[in-house]
């Protein structure tokens, strides 16, 4: 149940890292240290379900979405009739 | 189970708006209110925990038995879109995520009041507000929650192209915070996750489209399915390779019918409330919802009764099982399920019996069996 120690975020709030006040012994001792990979270790150890989080250590960003040929008559607003919110 | 009065700290509006958590409050209104939570033992989320897989097992039963047995009918899905389901369940299309709601007051067993298996809500709060609030009121505390850490790990899971284009309405802090919330979790998981408003996905005549006419392989739509196939472009959806998240079948569990089919299904089931498609069959108090209402609208329940645009496709009547009301506020649970299992809660209260979309978020905790 109980979870991990940090929640990185790389979009919301413009990106950041929050962390638990109970972290791991491994966890306190690379944060005093400074240590570059302080946020690996922070997000593996304390947690029964793990972090996976491999994407974005991988350092792999979001950007272009792939080429595809470009078609002239394209229609939109076909969808977003629904006057209501999305979501429930 | 128990709900504590607080006082909120000091800086919440700075802190939330340091998350990126745009709608706090909603329309002048508070909607994140932290001048209370609610406290549980870990014996009680460990039930809560198991219920939840309990009464996806049965959704997942019972999807299969509509689709085996054609019962469209019981659900209000109509014949024209059938197939898409049809075949978007043979395929196993994987789900991302699902909150059920549940009625519960730390006595006896949860009951399953809806399953928002489309388009649930309140995920950042859930996941990432309520975690940054408990390290500040209850830093020795812990929380059901590994909603982040689960959804991270669940993207690679659902057989996606390298880009998944994420869409909402306009118009909506709420829809847009909680879809850049999962392009945020999509990005750590290493998608491209570019985001367009869904009155801008283009068709061309063989594909949908992204505003630079680039075909939207997959796409993330908090977007209602029966609103999506109801549109215009709804013609379109089985013609386009386009992979939807959440996937077709998903739209036979979100409607309320599905709740007359589980109790068809298994009857007395302890996790599932009496409910049928006609009135008058609970043996008792009723409460009537409208197939694809959202949001609390059109309901009818003993003493209460809202108003709003659904019900002409039909109801389901449930037993009248109000939910638990302490300092004058009413609680409904919600219980998330990341990839089919269960990874946390959040906890939304109302003044009226009724959840709303004007109620408000109430933070959790729990101490563990140390």
């Amino acid at each position: 149940m109980r979870r991990v120690n940090m929640i990185l975020l790389v979009l919301m709030g413009g990106g950041m890292a929050l962390w638990s006040s109970r972290p791991s012994a491994e966890c306190r001792d690379a944060r005093a240290r400074n240590a570059p990979d302080a946020a690996w270790i922070c997000g593996q150890s304390g947690s029964s379900y793990g972090h996976s989080g491999g994407g974005y250590w991988g350092g792999r960003t979001w950007g272009g979405t792939g080429g595809t040929t470009s078609i002239a008559s394209v229609v939109r607003g076909g969808f977003g009739s629904f006057h209501g919110f999305g979501g429930s | 189970m128990r709900r504590h009065r607080l006082t909120p700290r000091p800086d919440w509006r700075e802190r939330a708006r340091s998350l990126g958590f745009a709608y706090a409050e909603i329309a002048g209104e508070p909607y994140w209110d932290e001048t209370a939570c609610w406290e549980f033992t870990a014996a009680e989320v460990d039930l809560l925990d198991d219920a939840t897989a309990e009464l996806e097992r049965l959704a997942r039963q019972a999807a299969d038995h509509a689709i085996r047995h054609d019962r469209r009918a019981t659900l209000g899905i109509p014949e024209a879109v059938w197939p898409l389901l049809v075949q978007s369940w043979e395929r196993q299309e994987p789900s991302l995520y699902g909150r059920m709601d549940l009625r519960w007051d730390g006595s006896g067993q949860p009951k399953l009041l809806e399953y928002n298996a489309d388009t649930p809500t309140s995920l950042y709060e859930s996941s990432v507000v309520q975690w940054e609030w408990l390290t500040c009121a209850y830093p020795d505390g812990d929380q059901f929650n590994s909603l982040h850490e689960a959804l991270i790990a669940a993207w690679p899971g659902m057989r996606l192209p390298p880009t998944v284009h994420f869409t909402c309405v306009r118009d909506s802090a709420e829809d847009r915070g909680n879809v850049d919330y999962l392009r945020d979790t999509a990005m750590q998981a290493g998608l491209n996750a570019p985001f367009l408003h869904i009155d801008e996905i283009g068709w061309d005549g063989q594909r949908f489209v992204d505003l630079a006419n680039r075909e939207i392989r997959a796409a993330f739509k908090l977007y209602p399915w029966e609103a999506l196939l109801h549109d215009a472009f709804g013609v379109h959806i089985a013609r386009a390779a386009t992979r939807w998240i959440e996937p077709t079948w998903r739209l036979l569990l979100s409607g309320k019918g599905i709740l007359a089919l589980l109790w068809e299904l298994f009857p007395g089931h302890p996790n599932l409330l009496p409910a049928f498609r006609e009135p008058g069959r609970t043996g008792g108090l009723e409460i009537a919802k409208p197939l694809f209402g959202r949001e609390g609208a059109n309901i009818t329940a003993p003493g209460w009764r809202t108003e709003g645009p659904y019900g002409a496709e039909g109801f389901v009547y449930q037993a009248w099982s109000p939910l638990p009301c302490v300092d004058d506020r009413y609680a409904v649970i919600g219980s998330w399920l990341i990839a089919g299992k269960p990874h946390g809660m959040g906890i939304r209260e109302d003044a009226t019996p009724i959840t709303r979309d004007t109620s408000r978020f109430v933070p959790h905790f729990f101490r563990s069996a140390a």
